[in-house]
């Protein structure tokens, strides 16, 4: 988005509008953004010392934060990975019965669920005590709950990913599924298989294609909503290392008033690595949902 | 240029209202020479907001249906009680401050240790009022694990409210011969692996504080942090703990997030132990069906810590006069009695049985016992005093590093 000129107002009710959303979510977002500088440099704060570089210097040399945030990416590239595979699949071959009666409505199902019972319902499945456990233990697959292999808490973040994928697979499928419909798809692939595509050839060279062009956006932005998840790496995380979100209220919150300031540093160096992505992603490629871009 | 405009309006908002933030704060309201019913008549009327953890049905039972109906009907006062725990408590005054409010939202918050040290870095207690309310003379003061939060002296800026000591929770009907020592724990975990973690919260940290005064002798780390002494007993804390991490829950590759989590644990029977800062808690969890009936409470032979919960007002309380009149309430002999029952929330009073009224000493004398936790003159003789909070904030960062990072 891109303010230029003022031919950009055609009144002033135009001008007004843009000011109020201006002052309603992006200065309050500014503020936020220089409130956590200032602290971060130590210029504000109850416990601050005076200006320093500490904090910034402590962060960019810690470890445990970088490997926070490789680990948070990894958690949101699988994830979305996972979800795009598995609602295309569901788009492309099962669309159809999804579209109506049982099916259909149990692909709304899941949108219904808030992210901390998802975090608990996977807790309660696939923890060494939970269901599946349970049922592997009846079916004497394992001796006892402590061989059941481990799900939740886990090194890989399988619980995490789960449960994110189990939230966003039906939400991608209906979205393709609108897509598939709305875009007329099915009219490209018919066209092109009149002129003797294969259906290999129409899936890969038109189908696939055209969703994932005019649902980059989408995916973009809910790779962001996944980077930004609390709860449930909260419940189904571990210690170490932990996502970013969990990090930083970690040292927001926790124990000592010292590590606020690397809260704050943390968090802004997370939002500069989005941002930046963003930037690089859509220099290359234009923000736009019309096919001829 | 337009666009210019709306850049500038924006742009002096933000330091309008950076700047706003930036107000000094005025002094307290004086309550030094008011008498005590000068202040009661004060507080007819007014709201208090409490703020505290809320997360136990019997506790919220003892607040709800009978403080809040007593304090309106005895003074006249509206209780509110919201939920937050210290570190929501001092985020929440720490913002105030900042922004310079002189009227916050809290007239009252329960406190300890960490918390306390917290509020009074940041200036964020309004004292000393202890001695201002007539019931404080009911109070055991002499009693060091009363007097000191923390090692910290209270110096009238906290009011005692209640009493509890770290306990070890196992099964009996799976753990016979529960392990009473350091090394009995060892050998126990080897032999049982999985069967024991430890929480990375309070209570963890509390346990494992304990273990620090084991291994450096009652007394030792007393007053105020030692970095030195801390180095060499947390040295030896570690080796200990990664002696029994390869045969912790999940190989000591991580931990709980919190005692809630472990007592899921071991319920579900992953766990053969929990732990708990309050004895009580053993006794309240099997009368709400949570915990097993054969859970039993106990303690190491080297001593758990035994540490007191107190009450305090913000500097910036917009009530002050009806929260020290609540707080007079708490601690009432009435209000104690009833707070320690087992069947009502168990806690351990911090009256002294000498100072009260002969009625009431009596009726104390004759409260019913609690059933699965040790008696608490038994605990007594393993108890242990709080350190100073820079070690739990210490051990908490260095249990990351030299535990669960490794």
């Amino acid at each position: 988005m891109k303010i230029s000129g003022p031919t950009l107002f055609s009144s002033n009710a135009q001008a007004t509008g843009i000011l109020l959303f201006l002052l309603l979510t992006v200065a309050p977002l500014l503020m936020g953004i220089l409130y956590a500088l200032l602290y971060s440099l130590g210029i504000i704060g109850l416990m601050s010392e005076g200006v320093t570089l500490a904090y910034w210097e402590q962060t960019l040399g810690d470890t445990e934060f970088w490997l926070s945030l490789g680990y948070t990416f990894y958690i949101a590239l699988i994830t979305i990975s996972l979800t795009v595979i598995a609602a295309l699949g569901l788009t492309l071959f099962l669309k159809k019965p999804f579209q109506k009666g049982l099916p259909g409505f149990s692909l709304y199902m899941p949108l219904a669920f808030p992210a901390i019972v998802v975090a608990f319902l996977v807790f309660q499945v696939a923890s060494q005590s939970g269901l599946l456990s349970r049922i592997a233990w009846q079916l004497g697959w394992i001796s006892d709950s402590a061989t059941f292999p481990d799900l939740v808490n886990d090194t890989f973040g399988i619980g995490i990913i789960a449960a994110h994928t189990f939230m966003a697979v039906p939400f991608f499928s209906l979205y393709f599924m609108n897509l598939y419909d709305g875009e007329r798809i099915r009219g490209f692939s018919q066209v092109a298989k009149s002129l003797g595509a294969s259906r290999i050839q129409q899936l890969f060279r038109i189908e696939v294609p055209i969703l994932l062009q005019r649902a980059f956006p989408t995916i973009i932005l809910y790779t962001i909503f996944v980077l930004g998840s609390y709860e449930i790496p909260l419940i189904l995380g571990r210690q170490s290392p932990q996502m970013m979100s969990v990090l930083i209220i970690r040292k927001l919150r926790k124990f000592s008033l010292d590590t606020i300031p690397e809260a704050y540093v943390a968090a802004l160096l997370f939002l500069a690595v989005i941002i930046l992505l963003l930037i690089v992603i859509f220099k290359t490629r234009s923000f736009s949902y019309d096919l001829d871009n | 240029m337009i666009n210019n405009r709306i850049l500038y309006t924006v742009f002096s908002l933000l330091l309008t209202a950076l700047l706003a933030g930036c107000s000094a704060r005025e002094g307290d309201q004086n309550f030094e020479n008011l008498s005590w019913e000068e202040i009661s008549e004060r507080a007819r009327g007014q709201t208090v907001n409490l703020m505290m953890w809320m997360g136990d049905p019997n506790i919220n039972d003892y607040m709800q249906n009978y403080v809040v109906p007593e304090v309106k009907q005895q003074y006249g006062i509206d209780l509110n009680i919201a939920n937050g725990q210290g570190n929501t408590i001092v985020s929440i005054l720490m913002s105030e401050l900042e922004a310079g409010k002189q009227e916050g939202e809290l007239d009252l918050v329960w406190i300890n240790g960490k918390t306390f040290y917290q509020l009074r870095q940041i200036k964020g207690l309004y004292g000393p009022f202890l001695n201002k309310l007539p019931n404080s003379t009911y109070i055991d003061l002499d009693n060091p694990f009363i007097k000191y939060d923390f090692q910290q002296p209270i110096n009238g800026y906290e009011v005692p409210w209640g009493n509890v000591q770290f306990t070890m929770i196992y099964d009996s009907a799976r753990v016979p011969n529960p392990p009473r020592t350091r090394e009995a724990l060892v050998n126990y975990v080897k032999q049982h692996p999985g069967s024991f973690t430890i929480a990375n919260d309070f209570s963890g940290m509390t346990f494992l504080k304990s273990l620090l005064i084991g291994m450096a002798g009652p007394g030792t780390l007393d007053g105020e942090f030692n970095k030195e002494a801390y180095q060499t007993y947390s040295s030896q804390l570690w080796k200990y703990i990664n002696r029994l991490k390869p045969y912790l829950w999940k190989d000591g590759e991580t931990f709980p997030e919190n005692v809630a989590a472990m007592h899921q644990l071991f319920v579900n029977g992953e766990l053969h132990f929990t732990m708990s800062n309050n004895d009580s808690e053993v006794d309240n969890k099997i009368l709400e069906g949570f915990f097993p009936k054969t859970a039993r409470a106990y303690v190491l032979e080297d001593g758990t810590i035994q540490n007191s919960h107190y009450l305090g007002i913000p500097v910036n309380a917009p009530h002050k006069a009806a929260s020290m009149v609540v707080n007079n309430f708490l601690i009432s002999p009435a209000a104690q009695y009833r707070k320690a029952r087992p069947d009502v929330w168990g806690d351990g009073t911090v009256l002294a049985m000498d100072k009260l009224p002969g009625k009431w000493e009596e009726q104390f004398q004759r409260m019913p016992q609690r059933k699965y936790a040790p008696s608490r003159d038994s605990l007594n003789n393993h108890a242990l005093q709080e350190l100073a909070p820079k070690y739990m904030i210490q051990l908490y960062e260095d249990f990351r590093t030299h535990i669960i990072q490794q």
